[in-house]
């Protein structure tokens, strides 16, 4: 009898909570937020005098900062002056950032601004209607420097006219090869301006792993990444690798099967052959430890790397090795270079044209954008003497005890705004524009590709990436046994159906061009 | 009638107590059960979980749609059926042995020391593994190995191994635990069986398989029936973090979750990812009513309902 009475309360119990669900759903009204009467009314009570807008931004950083708080008034009080909004930081570390704008975005949490990625899940997250798209009219409107500033880059994050989020300007190109130690370069007569072609580095390597007997001749440069896709890689992945341009986009739009190529199977054979050689760190692809910390400990000459004006002096401060780099494949960028930090406005978002005039001081206003990237002048940076651009610490100050480190400069708007710290050529803004000014620029730039109506194909392809992709491309395993092994499993994941559907899409991509 | 009301009566506290515990376990366990429909819908932010479009079974097509389907199954089942094995025995023995340790210092240093890994994250135990398999400064290569002359191994790169390597961490890590759980029923047992039984004339191992093991029973088989219940689900940690994601050894480490955080990390589809988890979750559960109807078969008084 207890039996029949405890399942009558918990019978109750169910009964309430269907009725609390059917509560909260009919609460939300159908209308998408973010829709013209929302911003409107926000609109007109700022106008009345009332409270500022608060503009809650998100973003990924490596470390959290002491001084965010401090960062984020001063922030507020310029911005507020300039366009009468506050700014409220959201900085978030680690793997579950996605996840957790993700759950703010579904519950409806404040949100306005959001860092978010064309190397991660751009593409879905605008198939999901998870990004408000803005036409160029608004933009021009409210965001005119910043559409000025990004130019054609713009492109990609444009999908079918409208404007997805501003992608941040920092380096928008990688070239493709090697990180030196300087001692190395002199001792076997590198000459780091001029560039190595693939036959030049073969050789080098030969005669380091020669001469260097106690230390490997290269390492990959993370935990995750190879030799193809750090030196050899010469083609536009438009945006999975699955069904990709060769020669950096040059040529006519069609989407082929990387890992058909004699190009990729030339390159997965040159890495065999570098791995038995014993050129490559062993278990380059599985020691959690390759990369920097690895070369901190002097046991490698060289570091296989994407690369850009800013990465000598990087790699020499992040490993206090002094450094230099030389290039083999020339600097290209593509739809997902541009895009790899995209700040987007959520559908959530209740008052886009404010964010958008944001965003135009992210890109225009040096003054907001150095208080956001450096912080506070005279407490987390000064000029140095004589120079409106270099800083270094305040008096009194160093890295261990500034509560400000942040030095993100790729991370908000336009990093020509940046100041530069005295430990980088004072000119390094003009290098990154000359860079990104001269880079190779794929035919298919600002193409997004939405995997939605292939999803299920492009899920288990991608699982066959993982299995195979990572010991192939940097000679772990034998390419003659495991390529063709690896060729078959791609075709019965169902890749050709993606490279068909990716194919579709380009052509109206281009015919809307 | 009278009866009724009275009994109720007489246990109206206990709900009352129970109820924020109740209410707990509804708002946390039951109340996001409805989430599930996005399993089979198109998820879309804009218009939400409720009110996205319905597209029926296509979520779940990518978790069967390749060869991998097979080899992912068959490593989570076998993997957790050697876990379960492995666990239970050894933390019976421990447990056991734990119960024959007369010093109060004695014992509460090995209970320290076998939960101790139990309470490590698994990147801390990947470390420690690397530190073994490594294959140019690892100990099994660098000191065991190299001295008798033997060629390095080159552990991360194969599967072969693996089968062996996953189950010993597992054991390491959480056998602690299991004897843990054994051993606060074995020494709950009553002295007096065992005084009888010596009276008797029956050895140690008598005792240990005629009384310690029968009181064991219902534990042991209550264990059995939560871990079956997740024979769906593997440890990403042990499977992922392990085997520091080496894709030459997928043949014999891929389990459901890796493959699933595998295939869905690049496009982040909450569809696809709901999918995979209402899969692991129904056949855990028609799972658990399998096992537990068994046991009910075998002795209807141990089966947890």
């Amino acid at each position: 009898m207890e039996r029949k009475a405890m399942q009558r309360l918990i019978a109750a119990l169910l009964i309430c909570g269907l009725f609390l669900c059917g509560c909260g759903r009919g609460n939300t009204p159908g209308s998408s937020p973010g829709s013209a009467d929302h911003t409107k009314e926000a609109a007109t009570q700022e106008a009345a005098g009332g409270e500022p807008y608060t503009i809650t931004y998100a973003f990924d950083v490596w470390v959290q900062q002491a001084d965010w708080d401090l960062v984020e008034q001063n922030l507020s009080d310029i911005v507020e002056k300039k366009i009468g909004a506050r700014v409220k930081l959201m900085p978030m570390t680690g793997a579950n950032y996605q996840q957790q704008i993700n759950l703010m975005v579904t519950s409806k949490e404040k949100l306005d601004l959001y860092n978010a990625s064309a190397k991660t899940t751009f593409s879905t997250d605008v198939a999901a209607n998870k990004i408000l798209g803005l036409d160029m009219a608004t933009i021009e409107k409210y965001a005119p420097e910043a559409m000025a500033a990004a130019g054609d880059f713009l492109k990609a994050s444009t999908v079918n006219g409208k404007v997805y989020g501003f992608p941040t300007l920092r380096d928008m190109a990688n070239a493709y090869g090697i990180i030196i130690r300087k001692d190395i370069a002199e001792k076997y007569g590198v000459d780091t301006g001029k560039g190595l072609t693939v036959e030049e580095l073969d050789d080098l390597f030969m005669r380091m792993k020669e001469g260097e007997t106690d230390r490997y001749v290269t390492q990959p440069q993370a935990q995750g990444t190879s030799v193809l896709d750090s030196i050899f890689k010469t083609y536009d992945s438009l945006g999975d690798d699955m069904g990709v341009l060769m020669d950096h986009g040059q040529g006519e739009l069609k989407a082929v099967n990387l890992f058909d190529t004699d190009y990729y199977e030339e390159c997965v054979n040159k890495a065999r052959e570098w791995n038995q050689k014993g050129y490559i760190l062993p278990d380059a692809s599985t020691n959690p430890d390759t990369g920097v910390a690895y070369f901190k400990t002097g046991k490698v000459c060289t570091t296989m790397s994407l690369l850009h004006p800013g990465v000598p002096t990087d790699s020499s401060n992040m490993t206090g090795i002094p450094c230099d780099a030389v290039t083999v494949n020339p600097a290209f960028t593509n739809t997902q270079q541009v895009g790899a930090i995209i700040q987007a406005i959520p559908v959530t978002c209740e008052n886009p044209e404010k964010v958008l005039e944001f965003i135009n001081l992210l890109y225009s206003d040096e003054e907001v954008y150095n208080a956001l990237t450096w912080g506070i002048e005279g407490k987390h940076y000064q000029h140095v003497q004589d120079s409106d651009r270099w800083i270094t610490y305040p008096e009194g100050v160093t890295a261990d005890t500034s509560g400000y480190t942040l030095s993100a400069t790729y991370a908000f708007g336009n990093r020509y705004l940046s100041y530069i710290w005295n430990t980088d050529p004072e000119n390094l803004n003009e290098r990154f524009k000359e860079f990104n000014d001269t880079a190779v620029k794929s035919k298919a730039l600002g193409f997004v590709f939405d995997p939605t109506s292939v999803k299920t194909e492009a899920a288990a392809v991608q699982a066959v990436f993982d299995e195979y992709r990572l010991s192939l491309e940097n000679g772990v395993i034998d390419p003659a046994e495991n390529l063709p092994k690896f060729r078959q499993a791609l075709k019965d994941a169902g890749i050709d159906t993606v490279i068909e559907e990716k194919q579709r899409q380009l052509d109206e991509w281009a015919a809307a061009q | 009638m009278k009866r009724k009301g009275r009994t109720i009566k007489k246990l109206l506290p206990l709900y009352i107590m129970a109820l924020p515990g109740l209410l707990y376990l509804f708002i946390n366990n039951y109340l996001p059960l409805s989430g599930l429909v996005v399993a089979f819908k198109n998820f879309d932010y804009a218009k939400g979980i409720y009110h996205s479009d319905w597209i029926g079974f296509k979520n779940f097509e990518f978790l069967f749609k390749n060869s991998a389907a097979v080899v992912i199954t068959r490593n989570t089942i076998l993997y957790n059926l050697a876990f379960i094995a492995i666990n239970t025995v050894t933390g019976i023995v421990v447990a056991i042995l734990l119960n024959e340790v007369t010093s109060r210092k004695a014992l509460k240093f090995y209970q320290t020391v076998i939960l101790l890994p139990y309470l490590f994250s698994m990147i801390i135990i990947s470390y420690l593994v690397f530190s073994f398999l490594s294959t140019d400064v690892g100990f099994l290569n660098k000191s065991i190995l190299e001295p008798l002359g033997k060629a390095p191994v080159s552990w991360y790169n194969e599967a072969k191994y693996w089968p062996a390597i996953l189950p010993v961490v597992n054991t390491w890590k959480s056998f602690g635990f299991q004897a843990i759980i054994f051993y606060a029923s074995v020494i709950s047992i009553d002295q007096s069986y065992y005084e009888a039984a010596q009276l008797d004339g029956a050895g140690k191992l008598q005792q240990i398989f005629y009384i310690t093991l029968s009181f064991l029973k219902p534990v042991v088989i209550m264990m059995t029936l939560l871990a079956v219940g997740k024979i769906f689900y593997s440890d990403f940690g042990l499977f992922y973090q392990v085997t520091q994601n080496s894709g030459a050894i997928f043949s014999t480490t891929n389990t459901i979750d890796t493959y699933v955080y595998r295939a869905l990390t690049q496009m982040g589809d909450v569809g696809m990812a709901a999918a995979a988890g209402v899969y692991q979750s129904a056949v855990g559960f028609l799972l658990v009513l399998a096992v537990n109807m068994a046991v009910r078969k075998i002795s209807p008084e141990n089966a947890l309902f």
